[in-house]
């Protein structure tokens, strides 16, 4: 389906000006160019202020109107009274896109409203596109593009974002930068008086670098439109919403039972699973069930095998499991003999396999193939990777012994088969294209810097869950977008 | 009708049924009556067992104020209900004589709104209920039948849509025209501001509602009546 407006020039501008440049550190028109240019941007960059001063080492222009050529992009972070003459500047260059930093609009009052208005009939009458005003930004990591008060700098990926509140597309920002994973596209909306939160959408919808859309939400204005465009996107890829601000509003006017009843959380809930949105619950499980879904194979079914190298977590994960209405297939006899014929018997002879202790090199490994080769499961958890990996890292640093040759053989061993089941992940995952949820304590309770086994799923795209509870979710969301891609 | 608040307006059960039947809802059969002879007539005419109730825009909940008499098996029960009815309640504007739809499954279905995504359709357990377990579901029009039932089966009271104790599964078309009809009423006429369709009886293919309550803006009026 056609865009209602060509959203590129914010994505892939040739050019971009950045109207209320600074040296002022303290100021937005400082950062931002800062890490415009910090970012690596390809493009041509031309600071905007009205003294003309050199900005950092850049020459600069008084106004749009003064510039070499016409700047596919405008940043704007001038204040609110001057960004009306900034649009009138740059539709009298030619321009084709703005996009308001400034804040002070809608969100500050009736008369600041009635500029914000103004501002967008302007632009609609100059052909220009304008996003916010009052959203910290946007990123396009193909493009190195960094137009944010606070960058991370990350490496491009598959996963783009539409957020109604620049802090928490950033926290997914960060959380990608620092697990190493990329990021396509990220806009903070702001008071999206021109371009709303569907135009995101469609737009990463069709746009062939991103295949999840992240959209966070806390004032849905046109819910119509957004279920729309979410219609149109979800058979393709997946749309991941986090709401916040769940208030309950419009119920005290009604007076019939159905309208008394009817809450906007309910509604909203009810619209998501109508046109096959995923809903999360917070920031952790959105970046995990995104990362998942970006780098993961969709589960073909609900049935889960899980293999634990300890006997709570099992515990821990097959009630995940069950509570997010997941199956937990029994082994069939096949498999137990497979097992039985290498592990000590007394191992859990269950879903979840315990393997309770391994004393060969790769025993992990090849259990957890065993498990994902079986036609049984459609996913796969897996808890414990890592753990031995932290206790040899605190041994070598505290302990008197560690000198010692018998323990140097045993940390040598943990330290290999924590890396060989890493190694084996990677591998059964392309192999057997099931889905792993891979959960470790080790996340919550060590550096990860400190974990090599981690780390090695990190640089292949897998990220670890800290508890079951949380892989656990992740397979959920997989399935319930599985079912809705087959519809 | 009668006019509560400066912009809503309370049909009664007859009329909003009869504008709700023109929609494509499928409405339980029944004759609005003021005097006896057309009373005896009416309940003849559908075949008893009747049920009769006092038809008020001025009254949103029937039930409570004791102005639903159903199971009403002959004439003299039929006499006996229409004095009761007249000496509880003077603010009314006839009497309701409806075919009495057997089975005790009780659906809700309705229309809410919602600040961001306007007019919904609503779908759930009914009856007496209906408040205490909550357990209904959404659809913001425009859907189409398929969406209609997948959402209905996401709810508890789902079993009830297959066979139950001795009556047969629900017809899922039926469910899902009158759906889908309520969700395209919902889109053409914004000047409905609630329905209320509880209960909403199956009965063999069809879905049929009981009672109705409509609430509309004063603009309803010369637009569709």
């Amino acid at each position: 389906m056609a865009l209602d407006y060509d959203l590129s020039p914010f994505f892939h501008p040739k050019s971009v000006c950045l109207v209320g440049a600074t040296n002022n550190p303290t100021k937005w028109g400082f950062s931002v160019l800062h890490n415009l240019l910090m970012g690596g941007y390809a493009g041509n960059v031309y600071p905007v202020n009205l003294k003309g001063e050199d900005i950092l080492g850049m020459k600069s222009y008084p106004s749009i109107r003064d510039l070499p050529e016409t700047p596919d992009l405008a940043m704007v972070c001038v204040p609110n009274h001057a960004v009306l003459g900034v649009i009138e500047d740059l539709a009298a260059k030619g321009g084709k896109a703005a996009f308001v930093i400034s804040s002070g609009f809608s969100e500050a009052g009736e008369e600041e409203k009635q500029m914000e208005r103004e501002m967008a009939r302007k632009a609609k009458e100059a052909g220009l596109i304008i996003g916010g005003p009052n959203g910290q930004g946007l990123v396009s990591t193909r493009c190195k593009l960094f137009c944010l008060m606070s960058g991370a700098y990350n490496k491009p990926g598959p996963i783009s974002i539409v957020s109604q509140s620049g802090n928490v597309g950033g926290t997914i920002l960060f959380s990608a930068y620092h697990h190493g994973f990329g990021i396509g596209k990220f806009v903070s909306s702001g008071n999206e008086a021109f371009v709303k939160l569907h135009d995101y959408i469609r737009y990463f919808g069709e746009d062939p670098e991103t295949s999840v859309v992240l959209v966070y939400i806390e004032n849905l204005k046109e819910g119509p439109a957004f279920l729309d465009a979410c219609r149109e996107v979800v058979p393709k890829k997946p749309v991941i919403v986090l709401r916040g601000g769940k208030t309950e509003e419009g119920a005290s006017a009604a007076r019939s039972h159905t309208g008394a009843m009817a809450t906007s959380t309910e509604i909203f809930d009810a619209a998501c699973r109508q046109v096959g949105i995923l809903q999360v619950r917070d920031l952790r499980e959105m970046f995990n069930v995104a990362i998942a879904l970006a780098h993961q194979p969709l589960p073909a079914g609900d049935r889960v095998g899980i293999l634990t190298l300890g006997g709570g977590w099992g515990v821990l994960a097959a009630d995940a499991v069950s509570q997010y209405g997941l199956r937990l297939p029994k082994l069939p006899a096949k498999i137990m003999e497979e097992y039985s014929a290498f592990l000590p018997p007394f191992w859990s002879k269950n879903n979840p396999v315990d393997l309770v202790a391994t004393r060969e090199l790769g025993t992990t490994a090849r259990s957890l193939e065993i498990l994902a080769r079986w036609e049984g499961v459609d996913a796969l958890m897996m808890l414990g990777l890592g753990y031995g990996t932290r206790s040899v890292h605190l041994s070598s640093k505290f302990s008197p012994f560690k000198d010692n040759p018998m323990l140097k053989m045993v940390a040598d061993f943990v330290l290999q088969e924590d890396m060989s089941t890493a190694e084996a992940i990677v591998r059964l995952v392309r192999e057997v294209n099931k889905p792993f949820a891979v959960c470790s304590d080790a996340v919550l309770g060590s550096r990860l810097s400190e974990s090599a086994p981690i780390l090695h799923l990190e640089n292949h795209d897998i990220l670890v869950h800290a508890t079951p509870n949380d892989g656990a979710a992740t397979l959920r969301a997989m399935w319930q977008y599985a079912q809705i891609r087959a519809r | 009708m009668e006019t509560k608040k400066s912009e809503q307006v309370v049909l009664n059960e007859y009329q909003a049924k009869a504008f709700l039947k023109e929609k494509g809802i499928d409405v339980v059969d029944e004759r609005l009556v003021v005097t006896r002879e057309e009373l005896s007539d009416a309940a003849k005419t559908l075949g008893y067992p009747v049920v009769v109730k006092g038809c008020s825009s001025s009254l949103l909940h029937k039930s409570e104020a004791g102005l639903v008499l159903v199971d009403i098996r002959d004439e003299k029960e039929l006499n006996a209900a229409y004095d009761l009815i007249h000496r509880r309640e003077k603010r009314i504007e006839g009497v309701l004589v409806q075919r009495m739809v057997p089975g005790r499954r009780e659906f809700l279905v309705g229309i809410a709104h919602d600040p961001s995504f306007g007019a919904c359709v609503v779908f759930g357990l009914g009856g007496v209920f209906t408040e205490a377990l909550r357990d209904i579901t959404y659809l913001v029009p425009p859907f189409t039948k398929e969406e209609a039932i997948r959402q209905c089966s996401s709810l508890s009271c789902a079993r009830l849509l297959g066979p139950f104790r001795d009556e047969g599964p629900l017809s899922q078309e039926a469910l899902g025209t009158m759906l889908t009809n309520l969700g395209k009423l919902a889109l053409e006429c914004p000047e409905i501001l609630e329905v209320d369709l509880n209960p909403v009886k199956p009965l063999d293919d069809r879905m049929i509602a009981v009672d109705a309550l409509l609430i509309v803006s004063k603009e309803f009026e010369s637009k569709w009546l």
